[in-house]
């Protein structure tokens, strides 16, 4: 089943959990102007299902565009995925990137060198 | 000679940015080419414009790209209070007397600062684009009468190719 956590909208991203593959999504273009608020959702959605998100589970962000509050988002997003891995997860995180894009591949770049903690490049 | 130029004056929200996004990155792709740094540049005008929907008193913004020769620019035109104004002049200032570790450390201070501004911006905005490679921000404003100011945001940012292997 695939749990939707927050619909997407023009200006912010579809984020999802789908138990068969044990992936948690997080895709589309994010230009909102209350980011935070926005992701913190997400976040607190994790705490409450923590127990039941598989210990190998992939959290998987595809953004093409973001602008930087939401950066400050996804990143708090990711500081959480790391937490759960801290405290014994296998949780892993992935970073889609197209055509070896700058934005995308500077972007992973700072939020690996902030959350000292891999980021996996998807190249698609 | 300016190869492209778009002239938009109007209302802003979110949604429109996006707008935006998708046509620039298609006159971008059009007039440059396949390259890997169309979405950065795009980013430029996401981050120009987010600035405009937070401050801009009427919600109104005239924004204008301009392909010339080996460089873009974008300019941002809004009025805003005096207080959003000055701040904004004073923080271009700082980040352009910054060097570039100091740039890094201002980005690492600000992502991880829990504050965000008044009206939820957290300065991340111009930082970026010149962490990312603009080639200059000029923030111009001018009082009005009404003791509000018009704010003109400049970005540059050149376009050397980056032809894609």
């Amino acid at each position: 089943m695939i749990i939707i956590i927050s619909s997407p909208s023009k200006s912010s991203p579809s984020i999802a959990f789908d138990e068969e593959s044990n992936t948690f999504k997080v895709e589309g273009i994010s230009t909102l102007v209350n980011a935070v608020e926005f992701y913190d959702g997400a976040v607190k959605w994790i705490d409450e299902h923590q127990t039941s998100i598989s210990a190998t589970a992939g959290f998987h962000f595809h953004l093409p565009y973001f602008n930087s509050a939401s950066m400050k988002g996804i990143l708090m997003l990711m500081q959480r995925i790391k937490q759960g891995a801290d405290n014994g997860k296998n949780w892993s995180i992935h970073w889609n990137v197209e055509d070896d894009d700058e934005f995308l591949l500077d972007a992973a770049e700072s939020f690996e060198e902030t959350l000292s903690f891999p980021i996996q490049i998807i190249r698609i | 000679m300016i190869d492209n130029a778009l002239r938009y004056y109007g209302k802003i929200d979110e949604g429109g940015i996006v707008d935006f996004v998708d046509l620039l990155s298609g006159v971008l792709y059009k007039n440059l080419g396949p390259r890997k740094d169309i979405r950065k540049m795009c980013s430029f005008a996401i981050e120009l414009l987010d600035n405009g929907m937070r401050y801009s008193i009427d919600h109104r913004v005239s924004f204008t790209w301009t392909i010339e020769r080996d460089k873009l620019t974008f300019e941002l035109e809004n009025q805003a209070s005096a207080s959003d104004a000055i701040r904004l002049q004073n923080h271009a200032r700082e980040l352009h007397d910054m060097d570039d570790v100091q740039r890094k450390q201002a980005f690492q201070e600000q992502i991880n600062c829990d504050q965000l501004g008044a009206k939820g911006g957290a300065g991340l905005g111009l930082l970026q684009i010149l962490r990312k490679g603009a080639l200059s921000i000029d923030i111009k404003i001018h009082r009005q009468p009404d003791e509000t100011f018009v704010c003109v945001s400049r970005i540059q940012t050149p376009l050397q190719k980056t032809e894609k292997p």
